[in-house]
């Protein structure tokens, strides 16, 4: 149990570097999954493409803003769970993570990719 | 002696290379094998009096290396890439130099080569900022690297592959130079 036992600055900075990298790959995952375009994204987003492939590819920094912006331009919604360690499973090709009973559920911030209508 | 015998003696205690063992959480294992040039090693462990830049960056660090070990969806563009050599037009990798690139703020370049099918050695480290300079000090730091790679590996060569996934598994081209 992790409760009450003091946390390395080292770690919670290592633990945020995951975190940070799964909502990146989530949000990439779900770009490639739309069938959308970085043009696409840049007008309804009213920004500039090349703001939308930084994002993409990594270079810019990621802030909640930024994951909702881009989540909502995709038609999807952020979900964040909040998962044990025990519970944490590899991530697979498409940078999802599955729950143990493999159902298939992402435990990515950015939930279901289907575009809404 | 095969490199790989050569790596595990190295990572003897007190020896050259340290292995890079990120915690690991649930069902996740060391499923790639990063050797990393104890110096090198030292450095992203090291927190004494380091700043929360300095931690966050390292953090960072630690976190981009994970991936690699934990066998996660990796590229051959913003992960890692083959680092192009200027000075020898057409002989740009044989050299077998690649730069592992965390992506976030401020950035470091993690040089070093394959040992074999998804075991990377890192070798040496560089500011990206540094590294914008010039041309000459991505040559410098490919020259450091193999230097320090015959050190380790006397006539043992660095391993060079065709295709992508000769050098690693689960991994997306995105370079367009193979």
């Amino acid at each position: 149990m992790l409760v009450g036992k003091a946390l390395s600055k080292g770690d919670l900075w290592e633990e945020y570097s995951i975190n940070l990298h799964g909502a990146y790959e989530a949000m990439r995952s779900a770009f490639r999954q739309s069938t959308l375009t970085q043009d696409a994204i840049a007008e309804s987003l009213d920004a500039d493409k090349s703001l939308i492939s930084r994002r993409l590819n990594g270079s810019e920094n990621l802030t909640f803003k930024t994951l909702s912006f881009m989540a909502s331009a995709m038609g999807c919604r952020l979900t964040v769970l909040f998962t044990p360690y025990k519970d944490v499973r590899k991530r697979s090709a498409d940078g999802v993570t599955f729950r143990t009973d493999d159902t298939a559920e992402v435990s990515d911030p950015i939930g279901p990719l289907s575009k809404a209508a | 002696m095969s490199t790989v015998l050569m790596i595990r003696v190295h990572e003897q205690p007190g020896g050259q290379l340290c292995r890079f063992k990120p915690k690991l959480r649930g069902d996740e294992t060391e499923v790639r094998k990063l050797s990393v040039y104890r110096e090198l090693h030292d450095w992203i462990y090291a927190e004494a009096e380091a700043s929360d830049v300095t931690m966050e960056a390292k953090g960072h660090v630690r976190g981009h290396l994970g991936q690699f070990v934990r066998g996660e969806l990796i590229d051959d563009y913003y992960f890692m890439k083959r680092v192009e050599d200027r000075r020898f037009p057409m002989a740009m990798f044989s050299h077998g130099i690649w730069a592992i690139s965390p992506r976030f703020n401020p950035q470091y370049r993690f040089f070093g080569a394959f040992a074999t099918h998804d075991w990377f050695v890192a070798l040496n480290k560089q500011s990206r900022d540094a590294l914008e300079q010039s041309e000459a000090c991505w040559h410098a730091e490919i020259d450091t690297s193999t230097k320090l790679w015959s050190d380790l590996f006397p006539g043992r060569p660095v391993f060079i592959g065709d295709t992508l996934g000769d050098f690693v598994s689960n991994a997306e081209k995105l370079d367009a130079r193979w």
